[in-house]
């Protein structure tokens, strides 16, 4: 063989081994499964209702809930399969708050520098009225450089951006200035607060917390906040916007914003306790879902739980995302009825939840 | 249309590397270690981009695009191997060889970041 013939062997073997490697490495983004579980008239709604925001999607379930009945729905997934939802978890460390006034631990008005040490930082004076209607002029997440870095390079990674101690928590507390107090900014790091407040003044930890207030009364038995340690290895996971898996979220010490781990059949117990008013909740549920505070300053907001505005519906909801989840909670309370829908990619469900809901 | 920006500067680094192993002027390799870097750079930037990018906005089509133009470009680097020097200028040794270290260092740490 002579020399021109062996290097033109040598290109074409390259070649091939780079088109083998290309085939073998081709990105495969997940698509809708086909898998229609439960009632096919809502399977139909979900399927017809993904596109109303961008990004992949894989598996998605779904119920439509009355005080008394419920009908579920799944496409790959049901009624029994476990996701993320969220910043949803909001909503539950609001319960626990409501919770904790009833019980006389704390007030609305109490400031959380009396229950974790804040010391002499501007977010001491917070009430934890402020911080669970987002109105303590925390910033969403810290700020700190290693911290921004850290979230930035979590972005990247597809991994949990909280893997932060409650030292670490009250730290980023200690060094956030507060902007525009008493207005509504969306933040992550003042409900995380919140949580962790509400465990000290009980003497407890957030888990435990959760575990006594809410899952246990409701028989929440799907339910869990497990910790990065405690979440077994083969549990669920999802996918980012683009397709890409995400890690899962235990968000240590921030677990108090968005680490619930739930399926739509304990949601559906957890939305109907919210109509119904069920005395398991400890509370009454207007204490957490109506509006409070001035309404010029923002979206209607009751202690972690939106509400629309007039023009726009009726509503009172909640959504979530982590990095592999995307997950909407809404309330119709006149009708006593609720949509839930859960999906293991961060593509967003709102638009979903609230044409469901719209349509029943 | 953020969204495509990983992909535009997959596709920017990609035809690179073919026109450097391709082209008889304009963009041509000068030497053999600008064309294994340019190739290193691409495919490793392919392999980033394979999780970086939103192929679901991006068909996957694209892919393999990119890797039908990668193949080509290693088809030219191989051709083209032989009538090219080690270094066009032996004086930069050592700057050029530091220099391709660091690029091929920063390269792998990409695709082990995006990747593992």
């Amino acid at each position: 063989m002579n020399r021109p013939t062996r290097i033109r062997l040598i290109a074409a073997g390259a070649a091939v081994a780079v088109l083998a490697g290309g085939v073998l490495a081709a990105p495969r983004p997940p698509s809708l499964s086909t898998t229609v579980t439960g009632d096919s008239d809502l399977a139909s709604s979900l399927a017809a209702g993904v596109d109303s925001a961008p990004g992949v999607r894989d598996t998605l379930a779904a119920a439509v809930i009355e005080a008394d009945d419920a009908t579920f729905a799944g496409l790959g997934a049901d009624e029994n399969t476990e996701f993320e939802i969220g910043s949803i978890t909001k909503t539950f460390t609001a319960l626990l708050l409501a919770q904790a006034v009833e019980r006389g631990e704390v007030t609305l008005d109490s400031p959380v520098g009396d229950y974790l040490d804040l010391g002499d930082s501007a977010a001491a004076e917070v009430t934890l009225a402020e911080l669970s209607s987002h109105r303590s002029g925390l910033p969403r997440i810290a700020t700190t450089v290693p911290a921004v870095a850290a979230s930035l390079w979590s972005v990247y990674r597809g991994s949990d951006p909280y893997p932060y101690d409650v030292d670490d928590l009250i730290a980023h507390a200690r060094a956030s200035a507060l902007t525009d107090r008493g207005t509504v900014a969306y933040s992550n790091l003042g409900v995380a607060l919140l949580g962790q407040a509400l465990a000290a003044a009980a003497d407890t930890d957030y888990a435990a917390l959760l575990q006594t207030g809410i899952f246990d009364p409701l028989g929440m038995t799907a339910t869990s906040l497990p910790t990065a340690d405690a979440l077994p290895a083969d549990a669920r996971t999802g996918y980012s916007v683009a397709g890409r898996p995400a890690e899962a979220w235990t968000m240590s010490a921030y677990a108090p914003a968005g680490a619930i781990r739930s399926t739509v059949a304990d949601m559906t117990v957890y939305a109907q306790a919210l109509l119904t008013a069920d005395p398991a909740l400890g509370v009454d549920p207007a204490t957490v879902l109506d509006p409070s505070g001035e309404t010029d300053d923002g979206p209607l907001i009751g202690l972690a739980w939106f509400t629309q505005a007039p023009e726009d519906g009726t509503a009172t909801w909640h959504n979530g995302g982590t990095g592999g989840f995307a997950s909407m909670l809404a309330l119709n309370r006149t009708d006593e009825r609720a949509v839930i829908v859960l999906g293991n990619t961060a593509a967003s469900v709102d638009a979903l939840a609230m044409s469901i809901l719209e349509e029943n | 249309m953020l969204a495509l920006i990983p992909f535009l500067v997959l596709v920017a680094f990609v035809v690179g590397f073919v026109v450097a192993a391709w082209s008889p002027r304009i963009g041509a390799a000068r030497d053999r270690l600008g064309l294994v870097m340019d190739g290193v750079i691409a495919a490793g930037l392919l392999l980033a981009g394979r999780m970086i990018v939103d192929w679901s906005t991006v068909s996957v089509i694209a892919w393999y695009a990119l890797v039908a133009l990668l193949a080509a470009g290693v088809v030219g680097a191989v051709l083209r191997w032989e009538k090219l020097p080690v270094l066009k200028d032996p004086a930069k040794r050592t700057r050029r060889t530091w220099g391709a270290g660091i690029t091929a260092a920063i390269t792998l740490g990409l695709v082990a970041v995006t990747n593992l």
